[in-house]
């Protein structure tokens, strides 16, 4: 039984290592499956308890073969297959871990195991940050506890084998069958769940050095496109099917008012040649760090903003996104870059995730702009955002025709926005422009486009009648995540938008793109995956992502938390002084009494109240109040053996206090007592509890009730000796 | 090799040089696990010697063997300082106190001076000599013998010497049956030089180790102060025992228990061990003081006051 138990649990734990390591995707998946396959087959060998060291059909030289040509492959495997020496020294580990599985006889085998799959474990843990890796920590805690101390168990079993009888009153002998229970598992399960949680308790208080350790590079950055200083028209449509993770956007002062206000603000483009867009503004410069350590985007922008927090995944571009317009930033980066129109850079596209959180100033027409006719602009607006290509008269024709029905200009906006979101048809399926211009294409021929058509028409349309505008790509809002209370942001949303200039309301955000409708995706499945994710972002983030700032967070929160019970003890002591001296006419001094003195005060009352509710709870007694008495967690067994000698003492035989129960139970031998026996078996157990502070199990319980009730029975037939006389 | 089979071996050699004797060799080891010094008391000829060397001869550490005489100096136990020429220096010659087990025997034939100089090394398994101190080896025991039936020349051990004894012993007659085996068994060789060495110092030290891990419950400790009370409060005794004399019972106990093959300690052991432990410690009041066999008397007095307390349930 124990020796099946033992080789199932090994199995589970060299599955264990080598699925970890091989959800990491980094190893060969044939060498991957023979490993899976060998594991599956001593499982099936040891459940069916057939031992896989009793299977002897390979003979022992075959197996030395085996591992040398396992050395050999693994260095051609260095230096051709995989070329990498850590990932061929896990191919290694898995055919050592097959040697080792159907060679399990000796201690040192199962011992040699257990590292393998450690070792496999370790190299998984550096080679992944998935979210997997957590579930695998906790299956391999739990396993490995469960192999160990079923090893040690089976040999410390075979190694003292049942002590002769006469020792059965002390330490018995330990018997396998007897000691794996269900019982057992519970106890080693709680050690593996107690060193789990103290592990984890160690990972959040031992001071973190910069960002995580376990942070690991990702092989690919994600590709995007649109976000270059040059776009050719066409390029977001085709990202528009892709659902791939951008990025996860938390904030926390959230509201239904925001809903689709929000925009992603990317890279911002000012210079149209009819084909595509450029950035004629590319000199960039670095914002100001204000006294908190953030960077200044807009200056003069004041305080306050939406807050963000944003993980960005690792992009093939340097610019970082965040509500338009940005205003502060602050990010655990050297520095950064601004450009002339509010996009910022990071300096070097990065690979691995970003974190950084921004305030940004949701815009605003203000009320001036409302009601202006006509605005003349600064000499730098007009020159970079009025500019248009050749040949887009017929454009501006078209342009002056939808606005003319307004004087205002934001209501000539208005009418074009208003225009292209309702005269033309959303589809990412555009057919070849071939020479023709492709706005002109979209505004005259297909009337049919997606939305950095949109976006550009309404630029073009906007700059012919002398409204300064440009366009900007980014991404729309994404999903809510209402478990978390964060944006996902995919490749799909990537998006084009418009921003045009209002003298006094600076630029402001108008998307021509009519709005797609999005079927409701509030099913299970969804929501399911919602869960998924949220746990996954937690993960990064408390995980894997976790850092000194973070600690530091947690004890300013904790002070604060304190300080403010602080306040509120303040309170209530003030209450409690003015109620007193209403009393006592101010007798008392109490003022004297620090706020100090009240807190200690009440703490001690806290700890005295709760210690005197777990004293009169059963079953718990930190201390003894009356030593002697034998009130404390082996009671059971003195309740037990007071019961017997009352049932003695009914029949005559008394035990006098000076004598110990050992004494006791031979004078009734002498005396030739019936039960003598019976209470001498009691006694044992009796001391062994007692004094040795065993635990008394089931049976011997069983067994004492057995006694007390042959005890209470009396003696058989004929009571011949007059048995109080020799005990008194 | 486990515990319960060393002590078995220890105890089995021994009993090969003292047959019948069962009960005070399984003291002797107790004083010994228990890391105390004993004192064996009785007649002559009853096996005090052989006891002793037959302990000494068992473990495999030094043993030396002071004859204690009334001319015996304190430097003759613990050693001296010699001038060395060569190097122009004060050496120290180590005494034969240096060594694991020391026989002190007829230890009340010496002057009290030389009887104190014992003093230090018992108490602090260390001796001063010359502003320098030495660690004696361990483990350290010393086994003294004393005769009290003859008091021609003798100086009776100070209370301070006698509360450094763990245990005070006698032999007593053997039983005839075990008498009739001894002059059998009587050849040109002592018995006790036929002893083999059956445990090293080292495995000594480690049986000790594991003696302090026994567990005394907390009821134990108090019943056996209550003992200690009784004797300083009994209107028999003119001194009760000392704090010492508690501490000594309650490591006693301990290695009783050890010997026995628990790992807890029972009422049972305090009471059988008390009297061993107690009656050299105590003085009868000089209004019942019986000359001569005072130590015998003492051993009752205490097995009194033990019967007249209850053990705790």
């Amino acid at each position: 039984m124990l020796d099946i138990l033992v080789n199932l649990s090994s199995a589970i734990l060299a599955l264990t290592g080598l699925i970890s390591v091989a959800l990491t995707d980094q190893l060969n998946p044939f060498i991957t499956m023979i490993g899976l396959v060998c594991i599956a087959v001593t499982l099936l060998l040891s459940s069916l308890s057939i031992r896989p060291q009793t299977y002897k059909m390979i003979p022992r030289s075959a197996w030395n073969a085996y591992i040398i040509l396992v050395f050999i492959v693994m260095l051609l495997d260095i230096f051709w297959i995989s070329g990498s020496l850590l990932i061929s020294i896990l191919h290694l580990s898995i055919f050592l871990m097959i040697n080792k599985l159907f060679n399990l006889s000796t201690r040192k085998d199962y011992i040699q195991l257990f590292l393998l799959s450690l070792l496999q474990f370790l190299a998984a843990s550096t080679m992944t940050n998935k979210l997997f890796f957590g579930f695998a920590v906790v299956i391999f805690l739990i396993s490995a506890t469960w192999a160990l101390i079923l090893l040690h168990l089976k040999y410390q079993i075979s190694d003292n084998p049942p002590s002769p009888p006469f020792n059965k009153g002390g330490m018995g002998g330990l018997s396998g069958e007897k000691i794996v229970d269900l019982r057992f598992f519970l106890l080693t399960n709680s050690v593996a769940v107690a060193a789990f949680i103290i592990t984890i308790l160690i990972f959040f208080i031992i001071p973190r050095f910069g960002i995580g350790f376990m942070q690991k590079k990702s092989d690919d950055r994600l590709r995007t496109s649109g976000f270059t200083e040059r776009i050719d028209l066409g390029d977001i449509g085709p990202i528009k099917l892709d659902n791939t993770m951008v990025m996860r956007v938390r904030i926390p002062d959230y509201n239904d008012s925001l809903k689709d206000r929000i925009y992603w603000r990317g890279v911002t483009f000012n210079f149209y040649d009819g084909r595509s867009w450029s950035n004629k503004l590319v000199q960039k410069f670095s914002p100001k760090i204000n006294d908190r350590g953030e960077f200044t985007i807009r200056e003069g922008s004041g305080e306050g903003g939406l807050y963000q927090e944003i993980i960005l995944e690792p992009l093939d571009t340097t610019v970082i996104f965040g509500a338009s317009h940005i205003i502060r930033l602050s990010a655990n980066l050297p520095s950064i870059k601004e450009d002339m129109m509010g996009s910022v850079y990071i300096p070097y596209a990065s690979f691995t995730r970003l974190q950084y959180s921004a305030y940004s100033k949701i815009d605003l027409i203000s009320e001036e702009d409302r009601d202006l006719e006509s605005a003349s602009y600064p000499v730098f607006i007009n020159k970079f955002y009025l500019q248009l290509p050749d040949g887009s008269e017929e454009i501006g024709d078209l342009a002056r025709r939808v606005s003319s029905g307004s004087k205002t200009i934001t209501g000539k906006i208005d009418a074009i926005e208003r225009y292209l979101k309702t005269n033309y048809r959303y589809t990412l399926d555009v057919k070849p422009h071939g020479e023709k211009n492709p706005i002109e294409d979209f505004l005259f021929v297909q009337k049919a486009g997606y939305c950095e058509y949109y976006a550009t028409a309404m630029v073009v349309m906007l700059r012919s009648i002398g409204v300064p505008a440009r366009l900007v790509t980014g991404f729309l809002q994404g999903e809510w995540n209402e478990i978390g209370g964060y944006f996902t942001v995919r490749q799909k949303d990537a998006h084009s938008w418009v921003e045009a200039y209002l003298p006094g309301s600076d630029w402001v955000t108008f998307d021509p793109t009519p709005a797609i409708l999005i079927e409701d995706q509030r099913t299970a499945l969804s929501l399911l995956s919602k869960y998924i994710d949220s746990i996954r972002l937690r993960w990064d983030r408390y995980i894997i992502n976790y850092s000194l700032k973070d600690q530091t967070e947690a004890i300013r929160k904790t002070r604060e938390k304190i300080r403010s019970m602080e306040g509120g003890f303040q309170m209530i002591y003030e209450s409690i002084k003015r109620y007193m001296l209403n009393i006592k006419g101010g007798i008392t001094d109490i003022s004297r009494i620090s706020i100090r003195t009240v807190m200690l005060l009440s703490l001690y009352f806290l700890l005295l109240a709760i210690s005197v509710y777990l004293y009169i709870r059963k079953g718990y007694r930190p201390f003894r109040l009356f030593p002697g008495t034998g009130a404390d967690k082996n009671s059971q067994i003195v309740e037990l053996y007071k019961k017997m000698l009352k049932l003695l003492e009914k029949r005559g035989i008394i035990k006098e206090n000076n004598k110990t129960p050992l004494e006791f139970a031979i004078s009734l031998n002498t005396i030739k007592e019936e039960n003598s026996r019976e209470v001498f078996e009691l006694t044992e157990t009796y001391y062994r509890v007692r004094f040795g502070q065993q635990p008394l199990s089931r049976e011997e319980i069983s067994r004492i009730s057995e006694i007390l009730q042959k005890i209470k029975k009396g003696p058989s037939p004929s009571p011949s000796w007059p048995s109080a006389s020799r005990s008194r | 090799m486990k515990n319960m089979d060393k002590i078995v071996l220890l105890q089995k050699n021994i009993e090969q040089a003292i047959k019948g004797k069962a009960e005070v060799v399984k003291m002797v080891i107790v004083t010994l696990l228990a890391r105390g010094h004993l004192l064996l008391e009785d007649i002559p000829g009853v096996g005090k010697t052989t006891l002793a060397h037959s302990l000494a001869r068992s473990l495999n550490s030094t043993f030396k063997r002071i004859q204690f005489t009334s001319d015996l100096l304190p430097s003759d136990i613990i050693g001296v300082s010699v001038y060395n020429q060569q190097k122009n220096e004060f050496e120290f010659k180590k005494g034969p106190i240096f060594s694991s087990i020391i026989l002190a025997d007829e230890i009340n034939r010496t002057s009290p001076k030389t009887q104190s100089s014992l003093l230090e090394a018992m108490n602090e398994c260390q001796v001063s000599v010359d502003n320098e101190t030495y660690r004696l080896p361990e483990p350290f025991m010393v086994i003294a013998t004393q005769n009290p039936m003859e008091y021609h020349g003798t100086f009776p051990l100070p209370e301070s010497q006698l509360d450094r004894f763990m245990m005070r012993l006698s032999l007593g007659y053997p039983a005839e049956e075990d008498e009739k085996q001894i002059l059998l068994s009587q050849r040109r060789v002592l018995p006790a030089q036929e002893i083999f060495p059956v445990l090293s110092s080292q495995e000594i030290l480690e049986l000790q180790m594991e003696t302090e891990r026994v567990a005394v419950d907390e009821s134990l400790i108090d019943y056996l102060l209550s003992i200690v009370s009784a004797t300083r409060t009994s209107e028999l005794l003119g001194l009760g025992v000392s704090p010492r004399g508690s501490i000594f019972l309650y490591k006693t106990a301990k290695a009783l228990a050890f010997i026995e093959g628990r790992n807890y300690c029972l009422p049972d052991d305090i009471k059988r061990l008390a009297p061993f432990v107690f009656s050299h410690r105590v003085i009868i009041n000089a209004r019942l003081e019986s000359f001569g066999k005072r130590g015998e008397d003492a051993e009752k007095i205490i097995e009194e006051i033990v019967e007249g307390l209850p053990v705790p349930i």
